[in-house]
C-alpha cells in the first residue's frame, strides 16, 4: 500500500484554526493550542507556514535521536513518549519546526492520527490534504525533504 | 554473563534499555541506583514554571525495563573490587559482575567563594533542588549565578513563577561555549527586555548573610537576595573509581571508541566520562544527556558482542529560553578554537532572527541560531548532514 502523508498548501490556508483545535481535541480531548501538533504560523497577518510533521523518510529527527524515541513506522515518523527525555536534539534539526514542547516539557509531533488525520477532516479550504506520498514529492513539497534524502543516500543513513 | 550498571541516570538506564533491545537477558542486568525512578533534568524548569507534578520529570522506560525483568538495587556503590570482579554496596552487600558499566554521572560545581555554605544557597541540578524551589511562595529575590543553559532556563522559569531574578555571569557574554558573540548579545538584549536582570563580565565575590543568604556581592556592588542558585557547571562524579587504576583525565574517566575504560570489561558513559568529538576526533567533556545515551548504545552493542566503535558526537542543542529559540549544531566558534581549529563565522541577521555558520577551511563545522518569533527558520539540519558527510 502506498504511504500517505499530509500535503500542505499554505496559499489556501485562511488561519481559521480548525485544524489546530481538531488536532488538540484528537490528541488530548481538550481544545488547547499547546497540545496541538500542528501550528499555523502567521506573520504580519499573512499565513507563512503550517508547521506540522512532513514525515520525512529518512528523517533528520530520527537520525539524531540517541534515545530510540523516534522511528519510522509504516511510513510515519512516530515519537514514543516513554523513551523521550526531552533533550530536544530533534527540534534543533527539524526543517519544518514540527516538533513542539507541550506541558512539562513533553514533546509532541504529528502521528497522522493513525491514518485518519483530524486536521484534514475539518480543513474547509483544502490547505491540508492526506495524499499518497509520491504525489507530494513530485509536486511541491519539499525541496528540503529531497535534499535530506540525497544527503542520507550519500552518507548511508546512520 | 552478568552486567552491573552503577548509576540510574540517563547513561545507566539507556545502557540497560539498549542491552535489552539487542537481546541481552534482562535478568542478567542489575542497575544500582541511588535515585529511582529515573528522571530527566531537561524537564525540571518546565515542571517548576508550570507548577506540575514531579511525575512529569520521570522517564517512561523504567517501567518497560522493570516489566522486562531487569534488577534494580536502590542503593549506593561503595567500592569496586576489580580482581574479584565485584561491587560492594554501602550497607555491606556485594554483587558479582562480568561486565561493569560506570554511569555515576556528575555533580554540580560550586565555586569556592565566601558564604556559599549559608542557608538558601542551592543548585538547579536535581529533583531535590526542584522540590525546594517548588515550595517558594511570594515575590522572592533570587540570584542565579551562571548564564549557561541551566542558569538561563532556571532564571526564566523562576521569573515565570513570580520571583525577581538577577543573573550573574563571569564571562563577557551569556551562554558562553554554547553560542557566540553576535547571537548572545541579541539574546541578552531580548531577555533583559523580558525583565531579567543580567550582569555579564561580573565576578560574584561573596554571598552575604548571617545564617541565611541576604545578598550577593559582585564586582564591588551588593544586591539583596533571598535565595542564591548556582548554575556554575558540572564536574564528574568519579570518587568511586579513585585508586582502582582506571585512567582519568582531570577526574574524568577516559574511554575508547567502544566506551571501554582502561580496564577490560569496565565501561563508562555520561557525565562521569569523556566523549569523542566527531569533527576533530578529540576527547572532550560534554556533560549532556544525548552524549550519555549515544555511548550507552555503543556500550550495549559491545557487551553483546557486535563490535561497534563510535565515530564521535556532533552536538545538537535546542532550548527555548523566555520565548527565544536557541539552536546549536556542531561546534561553536569558541569551542572550535579551543579544539585547535582556526574557524571563521558568517552571520545573517534579520529583525527576528540571527543565524551564524561556523566555517573551517571553507567547510561548515557548526551552526547557531537565535530566533525571537513563533518559529525559527532553521538550517541546522543541513549543517548537521554536511558535517556527517564531510567528517565521517
Amino acid at each position: 500500500m502506498d504511504k500517505y502523508i499530509l500535503d500542505i498548501d499554505i496559499e489556501k490556508c485562511n488561519a481559521c484554526m480548525r485544524c489546530v483545535f481538531a488536532c488538540s481535541l484528537a490528541r488530548s480531548g481538550v481544545i488547547d493550542e499547546r497540545q496541538a501538533m500542528i501550528k499555523i504560523i502567521v506573520e504580519k497577518g499573512i499565513v507563512i507556514d503550517i508547521a506540522v510533521c512532513r514525515h520525512c523518510d529518512p528523517a533528520p529527527c530520527v537520525n539524531v535521536c540517541e534515545f530510540d524515541a523516534l522511528r519510522v513506522e509504516d511510513g510515519r515518523v512516530v515519537l514514543d513518549q516513554s523513551r523521550c527525555t526531552t533533550c530536544k536534539a530533534c527540534i534543533s534539526v527539524c526543517p519544518f519546526g514540527a516538533i513542539r514542547e507541550s506541558y512539562g516539557g513533553e514533546l509532541v509531533k504529528c502521528d497522522l492520527c493513525g491514518g485518519d488525520p483530524a486536521c484534514v477532516r475539518v480543513c474547509p479550504t483544502g490547505a491540508i490534504k492526506y495524499v499518497p506520498a509520491h504525489m507530494v514529492r513530485t509536486r511541491r513539497i519539499s525541496s528540503v525533504a529531497k535534499t535530506i534524502y540525497e544527503y542520507l543516500e550519500k552518507i548511508g543513513g546512520r | 554473563m552478568k552486567t552491573v550498571i552503577i548509576g540510574g541516570g540517563i547513561g545507566g538506564i539507556y545502557t540497560a534499555y539498549y542491552l535489552v533491545k539487542y537481546g541481552y537477558t534482562p535478568n542478567d542486568i542489575t542497575v544500582i541506583a541511588a535515585e529511582w525512578p529515573p528522571y530527566s533534568k531537561h524537564r525540571l524548569a518546565e515542571v517548576l514554571s508550570e507548577k506540575l507534578s514531579i511525575d512529569y520529570t520521570y522517564i517512561g522506560i523504567y517501567n518497560l525495563l522493570l516489566d522486562k525483568g531487569i534488577n534494580v538495587i536502590h542503593g549506593v556503590a561503595d567500592k569496586i573490587d576489580i580482581t574479584e570482579k565485584k561491587v560492594l554496596l554501602k550497607g555491606g552487600s556485594e554483587i558479582i559482575y562480568d561486565n561493569l558499566v560506570i554511569t555515576t554521572g556528575g555533580k554540580p560545581f560550586i565555586p569556592p567563594i565566601k558564604g556559599v555554605n549559608l542557608d538558601n544557597n542551592m543548585t538547579f541540578y536535581d529533583i531535590k533542588d526542584l522540590k525546594k524551589l517548588m515550595k517558594i511562595r511570594g515575590p522572592l529575590r533570587i540570584a542565579v549565578i551562571g548564564a549557561g543553559l541551566v542558569g538561563l532556563t532556571a532564571a526564566s522559569a523562576l521569573k515565570r513563577i513570580g520571583a525577581s531574578v538577577t543573573v550573574y555571569e563571569l564571562m563577557e557574554d551569556i551562554l558562553p561555549g554554547v553560542i557566540d558573540k553576535p547571537l548572545s548579545s541579541r539574546l541578552k538584549d531580548y531577555l533583559v527586555g523580558k525583565g531579567l536582570r543580567i550582569y555579564t563580565g561580573t565576578r560574584v565575590e561573596e554571598i552575604i548573610g548571617d545564617h541565611r543568604v541576604k545578598g550577593v556581592k559582585a564586582s564591588g556592588r551588593i544586591d539583596p537576595a533571598d535565595i542564591v542558585v548556582f548554575a556554575t557547571g558540572v564536574r564528574p562524579n568519579t570518587g568511586l573509581i579513585k585508586d582502582i587504576g582506571i585512567e582519568t583525565v582531570r577526574g574524568v574517566i577516559k574511554i575508547d571508541r567502544t566506551g571501554m575504560t582502561s580496564i577490560k570489561n569496565i565501561y563508562a558513559a555520561g557525565d562521569c566520562a569523556l566523549s569523542h568529538d566527531l569533527i576533530t576526533g578529540k576527547e572532550v567533556y560534554r556533560p549532556l544527556g544525548f552524549v550519555a545515551a549515544h555511548y550507552a548504545r555503543i556500550i550495549a552493542r559491545n557487551i553483546i558482542g557486535t563490535k561497534k566503535e563510535t565515530r564521535g558526537i556532533v552536538p545538537t542543542i535546542y532550548e527555548n529560553i523566555g520565548g527565544a529559540h536557541i539552536v546549536r549544531v556542531g561546534l561553536s566558534l569558541k569551542e572550535a578554537e579551543s579544539l585547535g581549529l582556526t574557524p571563521s563565522i558568517r552571520c545573517e541577521e534579520t529583525i527576528d532572527q540571527i543565524s551564524c555558520t561556523v566555517v573551517e577551511d571553507g567547510a561548515p563545522i557548526g551552526y547557531e541560531a537565535v530566533g525571537f518569533n513563533e518559529r525559527i527558520r532553521n538550517k541546522a539540519w543541513q549543517v548537521y548532514y554536511d558535517i556527517h558527510t564531510l567528517y565521517s
